[in-house]
């Protein structure tokens, strides 16, 4: 009898397993609607520095259309620190991230933070500053600018003449940006042997910085003609100590991203020249790559350059902020 | 004696209890395994491309040498495979015609929106000579003016017209140095030779170009890459 009792006891207990067990699948497929859709996939964006407006369009750019493609999105400011963004990796690997959007803070330093999360099966993606490996991104889109600063220098020696004195002022040292920039400028202005570098000086990136670099360039350097800056926020930092020196109008002053100050300086003809950028195209190019690869894609390009443009007085109103009127 | 096993009394009561036992256990297990296969308590994840020591094999390479790279691309690709290039007749009549379905035809482009450049071939006479460079007359063809510029040479119409050179593989500040160094040997080995044209030179050429809008018209500035003087 007790026997019984006991087979029967098993056999319910079990009856009702695989009830539980059949219900759980029924449920996974048809009760319960909201469970029937996964999860959204997580995108985590890295940026350099959220302090420079420039950065701010192309994280909030990328954001917008991961989302719109149905991403999770987190925004990731690095504060142009190597150690933070290292950091930040660690969070996204440990997270499980399905992929990242970086705008890295260091060419070379950033790489052992990609290779991290490539390690992890995370593919990352970097926007407009390059990782020196060929390897560890899915793909790179970056602005061209080599050719852009090739356009400006061309502008430059139309602008200043074939002789004279100038000043550059570097952006970060360990980024491929400020090399490119650089020596896109110098392929052209080294060709002109009168024209005179009085001074080099890094200002990394930041406003602030390059007022200062400049009023003390402009007191060893009364009689410069020309500031080549290394993007707008310098350029317009330069502006100022140029304007307190007394010297602003009669030095020209050109950057290089096509900030909407930079744009309305032009305008104003307080910065002669800059060269534009397209944040927008670059974040939404790579949202896209993301998208794409998370979907299967293995036959993404590398490396993709974005094209910019060279904005002066004559041309500035053609373009807003980050933007043309015919190119967003 | 089968029919008799048959027909034997059934097994004992402690027989039917271990059977009904085994039975429980084989539905328990049967359902746990179907939990386990539709709710896991973990995932295996499967590495994308291999290990680091793999990414670090593909990262050493030799340090890039630009010139001589340019070199061995401009006497294998460039002048070797010139019969790829485009009729200059051919381009500058469309070019007239419609500047954007010509550029969709016959030009190149890196990137996303870049300019684009056409590597051409073709025979044209000399018909004017100043400091901008050498103007061409080419048969047949008075729409779109054509000259092959003399002087500094910037951008990237050699390294980018073909279509021969690809960005993957660099990083950026190699494919511009070899940019950079294509031009040098326009200037250096080919610009010598356009120095000698004089009004009415017949001249055939290989060379990589730009469309450029002046006024409304369209201009094709030529980036020569080799140049032939013949009666």
């Amino acid at each position: 009898m007790r026997s019984t009792f006991r087979i029967c006891v098993s056999r319910a207990i079990a009856t009702l397993a695989m009830i539980v067990v059949l219900a759980a699948c029924g449920s996974k497929h048809s009760s319960d609607p909201a469970r029937s859709q996964p999860a959204p996939k997580r995108i985590a964006i890295v940026i350099s520095t959220l302090d420079n407006p420039w950065f701010v369009v192309l994280g909030n750019a990328a954001k917008e259309e991961a989302q719109r493609r149905g991403y999770t999105v987190t925004i990731f400011d690095s504060q142009n620190d190597p150690a933070k963004e290292s950091a930040h990796f660690d969070n996204i690997v440990s997270s499980a991230y399905d992929a990242v959007l970086l705008n890295a803070t260091d060419a070379d330093g950033s790489v052992a933070n990609v290779k991290k999360a490539h390690a992890a099966d995370i593919p990352v993606f970097t926007m407009d500053r390059e990782v020196n490996s060929n390897s560890a991104a899915v793909s790179q889109v970056l602005s061209d600018n080599y050719a852009g600063a090739v356009a400006l220098g061309q502008n430059f020696v139309e602008q200043v003449g074939e002789q004279g004195q100038y000043v550059e002022l570097l952006g970060l040292v360990t980024d491929n940006n400020t090399r490119s920039r650089s020596k896109g400028f110098h392929s052209v202005v080294d060709r002109y042997p009168a024209l005179k570098m009085v001074a080099q000086q890094s200002a990394d990136f930041d406003r602030s910085k390059a007022l200062e670099v400049t009023e003390s360039i402009v007191q060893a350097h009364p009689n410069i003609d020309a500031l080549f800056c290394g993007n707008d926020a310098m350029a317009l930092g330069a502006y100022q100590a140029l304007l307190v020196s007394g010297r602003a109008g009669k030095v020209k002053v050109f950057g290089f991203d096509g900030s909407e100050d930079a744009i309305t300086s032009i305008i104003e003809g307080k910065l002669t020249a800059t060269a534009m950028q397209y944040p927008k195209i670059v974040a939404r190019t790579v949202a896209e790559y993301a998208d794409r690869y998370l979907k299967g894609d293995r036959q993404l390009p590398p490396r993709v350059p974005v094209a910019v443009d060279l904005v002066t007085n004559a041309n500035a109103s053609k373009f807003a902020a980050h933007a043309r009127s015919d190119r967003d | 004696m089968r029919r008799s096993l048959l027909l034997m009394p059934g097994p004992t009561v402690t027989n039917e209890i271990a059977h009904r036992r085994a039975y429980a256990l084989l539905v328990w297990v049967a359902g746990l395994a179907i939990a386990w296969t539709l709710f896991p308590l973990f995932h295996v994840r499967y590495s994308r491309a291999g290990n680091d020591t793999e990414i670090e094999s593909r990262e050493a390479v030799a340090v890039f040498d630009a010139q001589r790279f340019a070199k061995a691309f401009w006497t294998n690709k460039l002048l070797a495979l010139s019969d790829h290039a485009t009729d200059v007749g051919l381009l500058t009549a469309a070019l007239t015609r419609d500047p954007a379905a010509a550029a969709q035809q016959y030009g190149r482009r890196t990137g996303l929106g870049g300019r684009y450049f056409y590597f051409i071939r073709g025979e044209g006479r000399v018909r004017a000579v100043d400091r901008r460079g050498v103007w061409l007359s080419i048969a047949g063809q008075s729409g779109t003016p054509v000259l092959l510029m003399v002087g500094p040479v910037f951008g990237n119409a050699l390294r980018d017209a073909t279509g021969f050179a690809d960005i993957t593989g660099f990083n950026s500040i190699d494919f511009d140095s070899f940019g950079a160094e294509l031009n040098r040997l326009a200037e250096n080995e080919v610009q010598p030779k356009l120095q000698k044209a004089r009004f009415g030179t017949r001249v055939r050429i290989v060379g990589c170009a730009e469309a450029i809008d002046i006024d409304g018209g369209m201009r094709l500035q030529v980036v020569t890459a080799s140049v032939d003087y013949f009666p």
